[in-house]
């Protein structure tokens, strides 16, 4: 185990450097944050100014290893467009971020797990039918398309629901429908093949013979058996949640991460593209590890290697 | 076997589940609330950093400048008064009543720090330039305030304009940090609490000389971050937002069904199509450029595409609305028979090809705009290849002036309400070397260096007559911001800079 995490440990340093290093050299080839930050009848020499009290004017190795250093001491800069530390804006934006796509995996999860179970225990039925053309809709409408939709239903034509915003556990419901949507059809399909493929194993028959509740066999036998590209699929939509569902925050007002890098991005707002691409590098290591930790927990076969 | 039933139940408690979070839209009790719906909100409390319209809006409310810009006049505020003494040299008298939300005199001492501020490099305040090359600042007594000029500014009290002042000791007291993020101003509300990404709030602050005695209409404002037209106009239909701005103008129509008060107001912002003449193409030719506003049937689109919420250019870049706005202009007419004449006496005939940077989202519905007018001009031979460009690209392209020969572009001409802020841009000195003209350099250059109000005036639409002629963009039209505000609200009346004296606001549900 604590090979395992060292191993891991230098896996994220080598990612985050990486990640952060081109993050750092493309933004800085694509265009100057002076342009937004002074009026259109600025001088050149006002730019000038402005280039160099940013620490723009330096040679950009320079720049870069102010930049490693004042990161390595927790300092990734001052936001140029929000004037304040990018560290405190990413900041900010991850609860929002963090606790909407918890909400949504944990929503999409509860409902898609059993969905695939039983569309795989009564298939070529028609719950089993009724389930696949849910997940067929789930999987094919656009985000914001049924943000939209909702918001007009249940917060325009009925006052149910506020439209958008960040506060009360109301403002979470129809964000929550909206990215949960695809995620919940994705892991249903995945779960009623897997269950489908288990389902006609050996060892299920098995179990039946012993007289064990059905609950049980599938359960214990069935599910386990068919959790590990399940739990794939979770964590890969968690990861990328987690990083921010930049339409579903935009309909929304959401004032999550990912709306924050996308502004930024178009703003050349360059500390903030980098606190940000740096927290969603450093998730992306921490939620595969999570999963490869499962998969050892759950199947002995990979403990046992 | 799992039973059915059981699932039925199962999913049944899910839906339930879900029900009980809804009443969230209370309506608001007690204290009189007005929230907006912006596409921007000021992205910190100090008002020195921020220079969207949207953004100062805000700043307004909470803070005061020397002088204000009211129903189409430099008017006075914190400053009662103000004369030039010599060439480079201006005198503010100050009100004596003024005071800070947290109780420090408004005095000259204050002003000096306020303006002193954005002067100083290292403190990167944007509007550093719009300032003016100011020399010296003295408190010459406690409310008289000397500016002195390294060279004669016509506009130095327009310029003002943008100079929010802020109280010396207390933004001493807690430093910048600090200060932006609990900013204390003079204006008539103070502020409360702000998130740059979700909103900004302010109370009202009854003690304000700006209210005048008077009992203010609301007690509280909040402007509400939603970038998204479509959430922006769900949020206004929802009755969640008493103002939504920049409606889209297919929607305006459907929401004064709908009851809403639609107002359409110019914002001091011309479209045009700069007509590059420095590079050697056809477009060096006056009277192919000529060509080309006759070509373009400007009333047609802003008709079909803007519904109407655009005031046509008429030959100029300013608006009505500005400092320098020749009354008696009128718009290139649409002519084709005009154009393909003007075009074949400077030999091109047969037209020409010609790259036409354009943008997209940068300015309301520009890319259906510049997709018809390169149709239009196809009709007399100019085939326009439209490139699109990302706005950092757009921006950098246009300073360093590498952009088109044909490109989009918005001229603002808002703080100043002069046509001297966007004027010097056609000169043949500007880095951006997109034009240059003799006459018209000989023009804008007198205007410039005119000190006196009335002969510059007359010095300005002379200028803006020559510039019809010389055809250095294809003049298009002043943009409108479109505020959808609800039946209830009484007396909110936007202005072309895009903001409103909250003072005159009331609620009357």
């Amino acid at each position: 185990m604590a090979g395992f995490l060292a191993r891991r440990l230098f896996d994220l340093l080598i990612t985050v450097l990486g990640v952060s290093t081109l993050t750092f050299a493309v933004l800085r080839m694509t265009g100057d944050p002076v342009d937004f930050m002074l009026p259109p009848e600025a001088t050149q020499q006002m730019v000038a100014e402005m280039r160099h009290q940013l620490g723009l004017d330096v040679p950009l190795p320079v720049q870069y290893v102010r930049f490693l250093v004042g990161a390595a001491r927790g300092d990734l800069g001052e936001s140029f467009h929000y004037r304040e530390p990018a560290l405190r804006l990413v900041a900010s934006a991850i609860g929002p971020t963090l606790s909407l796509a918890a909400v949504s995996i944990g929503a999409a999860v509860a409902i898609a797990v059993p969905l695939g179970i039983v569309a795989a225990v009564y298939r070529n039925t028609m719950v089993d039918k009724a389930a696949m053309v849910l997940t067929v809709f789930g999987q094919s409408v656009p985000f914001f398309w049924l943000g939209i939709i909702l918001v007009i239903a249940f917060a325009v034509n009925r006052n149910w629901l506020p439209t958008s915003g960040y506060g009360s556990p109301a403002h979470f419901v129809l964000p929550t429908i909206t990215l949960a949507a695809f995620a919940l059809a994705r892991i249903a399909r995945l779960t009623r093949s897997g269950m489908l493929d288990v389902l006609g194993q050996d060892y299920m028959r098995t179990a039946r013979a012993k007289g064990l509740r059905e609950a049980v066999i599938i359960g214990r036998h069935g599910l386990r058996n068919a959790a590990i590209p399940i739990l794939t699929m979770i964590g890969l939509h968690f990861g990328v949640l987690m990083g921010g569902a930049v339409v579903t925050e935009t309909i929304f007002a959401w004032p999550g991460l990912g709306r924050l890098i996308i502004t930024s991005i178009y703003l050349r707002d360059y500390p903030v593209v980098q606190a940000g691409v740096l927290y969603m590098a450093l998730v992306f290591v921490v939620i595969n590890s999570a999963l490869d930790m499962s998969y050892w927990l759950i199947d002995p076969t990979i403990r046992r290697e | 076997m799992l039973k059915l039933r059981s699932l039925v139940i199962f999913v049944a408690a899910i839906a339930v589940g879900l029900v009980p979070l809804t009443n969230s839209a209370a309506a608001p009790t007690g204290p009189r609330r007005l929230t907006l719906a912006y596409g921007a909100i000021p992205t910190t409390g100090d008002p020195a950093y921020d220079t969207n319209a949207l953004a100062m809006d805000a700043y307004d409310a909470v803070f005061d400048t020397l002088v204000v810009f009211q129903d189409g006049k430099l008017r006075p505020s914190v400053a009662g008064s103000w004369k030039a003494t010599s060439a480079t040299e201006w005198e503010f008298k100050l009100r004596r009543d003024v005071k800070f939300h947290n109780g420090e005199p408004l005095n000259a001492a204050a002003v000096k720090f306020s303006l002193e501020r954005i002067l100083n490099p290292a403190n990167r305040i944007p509007w550093l330039t719009q300032l003016g090359p100011i020399s010296k600042i003295d408190a010459i007594d406690t409310y008289i305030v000397r500016i002195t000029t390294v060279e004669p500014v016509a506009t130095l009290a327009e310029n003002l304009l943008i100079a929010y002042l802020v109280p010396p000791r207390y933004f001493q007291e807690v430093g910048r940090e600090r200060f932006a993020r609990e900013p204390i101003g003079s204006g008539p509300f103070k502020f409360k609490e702000m998130n740059p990404l979700t909103h900004f709030t302010i109370t009202a602050f009854p003690e304000s000389w700006r209210w005048d005695g008077k009992k203010p209409g609301v007690e509280e404002v909040t402007w509400k971050k939603l970038p998204e037209d479509a959430t922006r106009i769900a949020a206004y239909r929802a009755r969640e937002v008493e103002i939504a701005d920049s409606v889209p103008p297919e929607q305006a129509n459907r929401l004064r069904a709908a009851g809403a008060k639609i107002v359409s107001q110019p914002i001091a912002q011309t479209l045009s199509i700069n007509l590059r003449s420095t590079w050697d193409t056809p477009l060096k030719h006056k009277k192919v450029r000529q060509a080309l506003n006759y070509a373009v049937d400007k009333e047609s689109i802003l008709k079909n595409i803007l519904i109407g919420h655009g005031t046509l250019s008429e030959g100029q870049i300013i608006g009505s609305d500005a400092f320098g706005y020749n009354p008696n202009l009128k718009a290139y007419p649409f002519d084709l028979q005009k154009a393909r004449q003007l075009l074949s006496e400077a030999g091109y005939a047969n037209g020409f090809e010609m790259t036409y940077h354009a943008s997209q989202g940068r300015y309301p519905k520009d890319k259906e705009v510049s997709e018809v007018v390169a149709a239009q001009l196809a009709q007399v031979g100019v085939k326009a290849k439209i490139e699109y460009l990302e706005n950092a690209v757009f921006s950098q392209m246009s300073r360093d002036g590498t952009i088109g020969p044909l490109n989009i572009y918005g001229w603002q001409y808002m703080p100043a309400m002069d046509i001297s802020q966007p004027i010097p841009f056609f000169t043949c000195k500007t880095p951006r070397k997109n034009f240059c003209d003799p006459n018209l350099d000989e023009a804008i250059n007198t205007m410039l260096s005119e000190m006196d109000p009335v002969k510059r005036l007359r010095k300005a639409q002379i200028l803006s007559g020559i510039m019809r002629d010389t055809a250095p963009v294809i003049f298009l039209w002043q943009f409108h911001s479109v505020y959808a505000i609800q039946p209830y609200v009484k007396d909110y009346v936007p202005t072309t800079a895009r903001r409103a004296d909250l003072t005159r606001v009331s609620i009357d549900k």
